[in-house]
């Protein structure tokens, strides 16, 4: 740094390609790049395409870390990073990635202290830490969090704490692999704000990220990794009008694909499965009633009151609100996980409270947010047949809905893998083909698309609707408005406890007031329209293209 | 969110100034006290229980947040095994002689009692010594003393790790217990079945665990954790001749009794 908080430097990367130990393959090839102080370079791409590998290798972890083969090299400011320690490098290059949670050192009580760790690593005097991080959580607007404890911060809060803890370091280059991809929208409003923050500081920024219309206008440069390999660098409004982008599996920022004529919506794209709808559909359907549950937990905090709620087979309900306002707990309720203090669950002529857990798993799947909760057999296919063997599937069904399931979910070519060798998002669809494999009338999805690319995102809207067209009766938890505005018959937000509204999706997306009181913001589509001042408001990205098109 | 994994509580008082080396002094003391044959004088069982209220006392004497959680804590975690050695020690132990209650087959020994009551009054102490150290020592000091006392920063932080990690893993088990029931598995049933549904619950238990231990290694070293210079701290720790004295003196205390009553009682 030059004393004024703003970043000197010079990094060029030449040639690089990494192999992970014991793969057969480089995961990254060839890639060379320069980027200088000032500039924020925008990593986009498919999952597997090698950003997270890319920004492993920038801060040194690969190979220092992971082991591995790497060719070419890493120079920042003359140093190389295939003959520096990685305990030196990381004082040159910081790393934050995707979880908050797990880069919390667990050995400092305060923020003022987490912020304060590396210092004490690399052993500078306690006055100067203690300058430092004031300087630090003062210019990051983290001053009225400084004597709480990290644990008890937001996502977003967390984020920005460890963002802060290894920019007290002083580092002349940045790495963010994914730094919103687990953050709610209120936690991705303030991590960007940050980032926004340290642009105009001039830092030098490397950033991978799915969720490009968030960071491009942050960006001064743009990269797109392809299979391990550069498919094109520019600034980030020329990339990102380039049309490729649904062969890279990135989903370009709506305003710019709409301007060059590259953007086509979701539906455009045949779906990856071709399963014939009698396939999908069940002998029985289900219905959800939730008639005036309330929830207390042990501790007597309320989670849940006078909440009633109605799904009918054939229906997508969407659940949302903020992190904490009771959308889990409601979801729960309807495979017994949680039973109501007050109130009762319906499943058609079932009362839930009359069926331990184990029977509610006939009629109710359930997707869960962390993959790693459940997975631990050997092989994907054994992983997808657990549910269904627990609930008695003779060997012939059995076989079949796991098939069935694994095509649905694109995991036919992996049933032989391990779980644990597959890419983080093909580990979520092992869970949601575990739960389809049990062929349940009922299918509760609990934030399905946490880290998901293009090709993930056009998958699953071709699922769900399949599923709703074969008369299944859905409930989907989510912070993805677009999501829910493309694909929900109705949209019930859960604030507090409480229904604050249970209507139609168009009456709920173009709602500034009512998403801003839940902490949620209007999709894309929305936020098009309005830019591109339309006749009207569209709600869905199919809309967008009709009036685009009358317009 | 996930509440603060530790037992600390912020305070003020003369524990709270101690070295943490002072305390640790402590738990070892209470540990060595542990070789004493109390059961060799019925009276002397009164010894432990009366020590560990000292404990309680000089807790209280800090106030009453910090006292409360030395006992809450101390309860929750000694109450179970107390009922069960109870149990276990009251009505099997092998030297049972003289019963004071029947049921049915089974007897309650007094020589079972005495039995419990000697594990389970060396165990309290040693606990609540434990908790005192914990309680009262910000994590960091405790760190720091055990680095100035010539453990490597990676041993010291195991141990932090490892008592932080255990609300975090409690939480874990619990997600999984509830994916794993929505997938059918029963909890309930033969013992033999019960065991079964032990894989699902402990493998991911474990392999999260190593993927979670991987990115959090990741996070130290993006901290510059292993960098090969003299670490400093924030934290200033207060030691004296006097602390010194008293570490030497209360642990020298405490194993010439040890000592001195197994020569002279025998095991």
């Amino acid at each position: 740094m030059d004393g004024q908080g703003h970043t000197v430097g010079h990094l060029a990367v030449h040639n690089v390609t990494y192999t992970y130990p014991a793969a057969p393959t480089p995961a990254l090839r060839d890639v060379t790049f320069t980027l200088e102080a000032g500039e924020v370079l925008l990593v986009a791409g498919a999952n597997g395409a090698g950003k997270s590998t890319l920004l492993a290798c920038l801060a040194g972890f690969a190979p220092h870390f992971f082991g591995g083969h790497l060719e070419g090299d890493v120079v920042l400011d003359g140093r190389s990073v295939r003959h520096t320690p990685l305990a030196e490098w990381v004082t040159s290059v910081g790393l934050v990635f995707a979880n908050p949670f797990n880069q919390i050192s667990g050995a400092r009580l305060t923020v003022f202290e987490e912020v304060a760790f590396g210092l004490e690593n690399v052993g500078v005097p306690p006055d100067e830490i203690r300058r430092r991080v004031s300087a630090i959580l003062d210019r990051l607007d983290l001053t009225p969090l400084a004597e709480r404890s990290p644990y008890a911060l937001s996502g977003g809060q967390q984020q920005r704490v460890a963002i802060a803890g290894v920019l007290v370091l002083e580092p002349t280059l940045l790495a963010l692999d994914e730094p919103t991809s687990q953050l709610d929208p209120e936690g991705k409003r303030e991590v960007l704000a940050l980032l926004s923050h340290l642009a105009a500081e001039r830092h030098m920024v490397a950033m991978a990220t799915h969720d490009v219309e968030a960071a491009y206008r942050l960006a001064t440069r743009g990269m797109v990794l392809h299979r391990g390999r550069v498919a094109g660098q520019d600034s980030p409004s020329a990339l990102l009008a380039r049309s490729e982008w649904p062969t890279w599996g990135i989903t370009p920022p709506l305003e710019l694909a709409l301007a060059h004529g590259t953007w086509a919506p979701w539906s455009a794209t045949p779906p990856p499965f071709s399963l014939p709808a009698h396939e999908l559909a069940l002998p029985q359907e289900l219905s959800v009633r939730v008639e005036r549950v309330a929830y207390r937990y042990p501790t007597g905090t309320e989670a849940l009151r006078g909440v009633s709620l109605a799904v009918e087979p054939g229906q997508i309900v969407a659940l949302v609100g903020r992190n904490g306002a009771g959308k889990t707990t409601l979801s729960k309720m309807l495979n017994g996980l949680l039973r109501p203090s007050e109130g009762r669950v319906r499943l058609g002529p079932h009362d839930a409270g009359d069926h331990p857990v184990a029977r509610l798993a006939r009629w109710v799947g359930y997707v869960f947010q962390n993959p790693a909760d459940q997975i631990f057999k050997r092989t994907v296919w054994d992983e997808v047949a657990f549910g269904p063997r627990n609930l008695g599937f003779p060997t012939k069904r059995l076989g079949q809905a796991v098939e069935r399931a694994l095509v649905l979910c694109g995991l036919e070519h992996l049933a032989r893998e391990h779980p644990y060798d597959l890419l983080p998002n093909q580990r979520r669809w092992v869970t949601v083909a575990g739960a389809l494999a049990m062929e349940t009338p009922i299918l509760v999805l609990d934030e399905p698309t946490g880290g998901f690319d293009r090709f993930d995102h056009v998958r699953l809207r071709h699922l769900l609707r399949a599923l709703r067209e074969a008369g299944r009766t859905i409930v989907l938890i989510t912070h993805d408005m677009e999501l829910v505005a493309e694909l929900a018959d109705r949209v019930v937000i859960i604030n507090r406890g409480t229904v604050m509204a249970d209507a139609p999706p168009r009456q709920v997306v173009a709602d500034d007031e009512l998403l801003a009181s839940a902490g949620l913001e209007p999709p894309p589509a929305v936020r098009a329209s309005r830019a591109l001042r339309l006749a009207r408001v569209a709600h869905t990205h199919e809309e967008l293209a009709a009036l685009i098109d009358i317009a | 969110m996930t509440m603060a994994p530790t037992l600390f509580v912020s305070g003020e008082g003369p524990l709270y100034r101690w070295h943490p080396l002072t305390k640790m002094a402590l738990v070892v003391a209470a540990l060595l006290l542990f070789l004493v044959p109390w059961e060799r004088e019925p009276r002397w069982l009164a010894v432990p229980p009366l020590l560990t209220a000292g404990l309680g006392a000089l807790m209280a004497a800090h106030g009453r947040q910090p006292a409360s959680a030395w006992a809450r804590r101390l309860f929750w975690l000694m109450a179970p095994v107390l009922v069960s050695l109870v149990l276990v020690q009251g009505f099997f132990y092998p030297g049972g002689r003289t019963p004071l209650w029947h049921a049915g087959p089974l007897a309650l020994t007094r020589e079972g009692l005495l039995f419990a009551a000697t594990v389970g009054g060396r165990l309290v102490l040693a606990v609540g010594a434990f908790m005192v150290l914990l309680v009262t020592t910000h994590p960091a000091d405790l760190t720091a003393s055990l680095v100035h006392a010539g453990l490597p920063p990676e041993g010291a932080y195991l141990i932090l790790a490892a008592i932080h990690l255990l609300p975090r893993m409690q939480a874990r088990a619990q997600a999984i217990v509830a994916a794993q029931q929505a997938r059918g598995l029963s909890l309930e049933g033969s013992l033999w079945q019960r065991a079964r549904a032990l894989l699902p619950l402990v493998t991911p238990l474990v392999l999260g665990a190593i993927q979670e231990v991987e990115e959090r290694a990741m996070a130290l070293e993006a901290r510059a954790f292993r960098a090969p210079r003299p670490k400093t701290s924030l934290r200033t720790l207060c030691d004296s001749p006097a602390q010194r004295a008293f570490r030497w003196g209360i642990v020298a205390l405490s194993g010439a009794i040890a000592l001195f009553t197994r020569l002279t009682f025998g095991a």
